[in-house]
């Protein structure tokens, strides 16, 4: 019983000195860190899981408990405690630490999950309104096309218009051409206008002009102004009486003076012809007196626009 | 005086003795780990988390032969740390699953977003 305190003192003396020693241990610490491998474990754990916002989010109680286990390590570490004491606490601190990270995971892929949800009903969305932005565009292209055809249409109108006022106004000239050619008492044959000047311009077997006979030329003049690309040919022919070689001249003078007649009036000599052909070509019966006199004859014939008149054809038999 | 004094310190240890021999064995710990370890293995723990579902089966093997020996202070710490590692299995169990499920979920959503552009671009 008397060994009682004593051993009691002992035990107190004992964990004194354990308590000093855990003081030079704790000062140690101060320069050289406590080395257990589990406690480094957990201490990183535990740092990974801190520098971890999901972590730190989703699991605060986990971390708390992790943290109270490593200090918990650290305590009994420092007092000189049991190493497997120290090491159960920092096992459970690193596994809380780790803990704590996967329920940061686990969120963060919950979060993405019920994300997802709301994604999909966006690409529908987006997909709707694509569609619906291209049907716009589809019915914009075709009141376009509509456009384009409308402008066409009137364009093609317009075309149209002015055409028939080309033609209208093609038609006029026509008529009008029609009218001069009436006034210069002309008329169509196949190798073109043909106007006949009688014998009256002329004096029997004389070649001159008579004074006068101009004006007679004046609307031919002015018809030849009006239509440049028009040329003529003047053929000058008598009636049976005579020698013929005389008549060939005589018509061929009379022909010459038509010519310098229209020359005189500014009409191009390129644009002029002249031929005689005396007796021939005759077209009346040179039996009569009426016939003769309408063989004796000018005839001036007008080409078309082309300016080329065919010749003559030779005389039938 | 010294005699009467004891110090406080001295008389934890006493008790800390005293209670050793007579702690019993930590059957609220056991059966705490052992039902941690059936939920880890219904969240797929031997899957997805298979190193730690192993550790927790060892620690918990590791108490039941402690409370055999009558060892029962490092049964309880083994049964608690078996319990942490079923936790912590079936934590990464769930996190690896939920993040295959939000994966997958990308991915079909992928599939739609290039679904749907095809399909305008068709019309």
């Amino acid at each position: 019983m008397k060994n009682y305190p004593d051993l009691l003192r002992s035990i107190a003396r004992n964990v004194f000195a354990g308590g000093v020693a855990c003081a030079a241990l704790a000062a140690g610490c101060a320069t050289i860190p406590e080395s257990n491998a589990m406690l480094e474990d957990a201490r990183a754990a535990y740092q990974a899981a801190l520098n971890d916002p999901a972590a730190v989010q989703a699991a605060a109680v986990s971390l708390d408990r992790a943290e109270n286990e490593l200090a918990r390590a650290e305590r009994l570490l420092d007092e000189g405690a049991d190493v497997e004491l120290v090491e159960h606490h920092a096992y459970l601190a690193r596994r809380h630490a780790e803990f704590a990270r996967e329920r940061g995971r686990l969120a963060v892929a919950e979060q993405k999950v019920a994300a997802a949800d709301a994604q999909r009903k966006e690409v529908l969305l987006e997909a709707r309104t694509r569609e619906a932005r291209s049907a716009e565009q589809r019915a914009e292209a075709r009141g376009l096309e509509a456009d384009a055809a409308l402008a066409t249409a009137e364009q093609s109108a317009q075309q149209a218009a002015a055409s028939e006022a080309r033609a209208e106004q093609l038609r006029a000239e026509a008529e009008q051409l029609q009218s001069q050619i009436r006034e210069l008492e002309a008329r169509p044959t196949p190798r073109g206008l043909v106007l006949t000047l009688g014998d009256v311009l002329f004096d029997t077997a004389e070649a001159e002009l008579k004074s006068g006979a101009e004006r007679s030329l004046d609307e031919l003049v002015t018809f030849l102004e009006e239509y440049p690309e028009r040329n003529v040919m003047i053929e000058g022919f008598t009636d049976s009486r005579g020698s013929e070689d005389y008549n060939l001249g005589l018509s061929e003078r009379r022909a010459r003076a038509v010519e310098s007649a229209l020359v005189s009036a500014g009409i191009g000599r390129g644009r002029i012809r002249a031929q005689g052909f005396g007796e021939a070509y005759p077209v009346a019966s040179n039996e009569t007196t009426a016939g003769q006199q309408l063989n004796r004859r000018v005839e001036i014939i007008i080409s078309d626009d082309s300016g080329q008149i065919p010749e003559r054809a030779p005389e039938a038999g | 005086m010294k005699h009467r004094t004891l110090h406080p310190l001295a008389a934890a240890a006493l008790l800390a003795i005293a209670g050793c021999a007579s702690t019993p064995p930590p059957n609220q710990e056991l059966t705490l780990a052992r039902a941690a370890i059936d939920e880890a293995v219904q969240a797929d723990a031997q899957r997805y988390a298979p190193q730690e579902l192993t550790s927790a089966r060892q620690n918990l093997g590791r108490a039941e032969a402690a409370v055999q020996r009558d060892d029962n202070l490092v049964a309880a710490r083994l049964a608690e740390q078996a319990r942490a590692d079923a936790q912590l299995a079936a934590a990464r169990a769930r996190a690896v699953n939920a993040e295959q499920a939000a994966e997958a979920l990308a991915q079909s959503l992928e599939i739609l977003r290039q679904e749907t552009l095809r399909n305008t671009e068709q019309q």
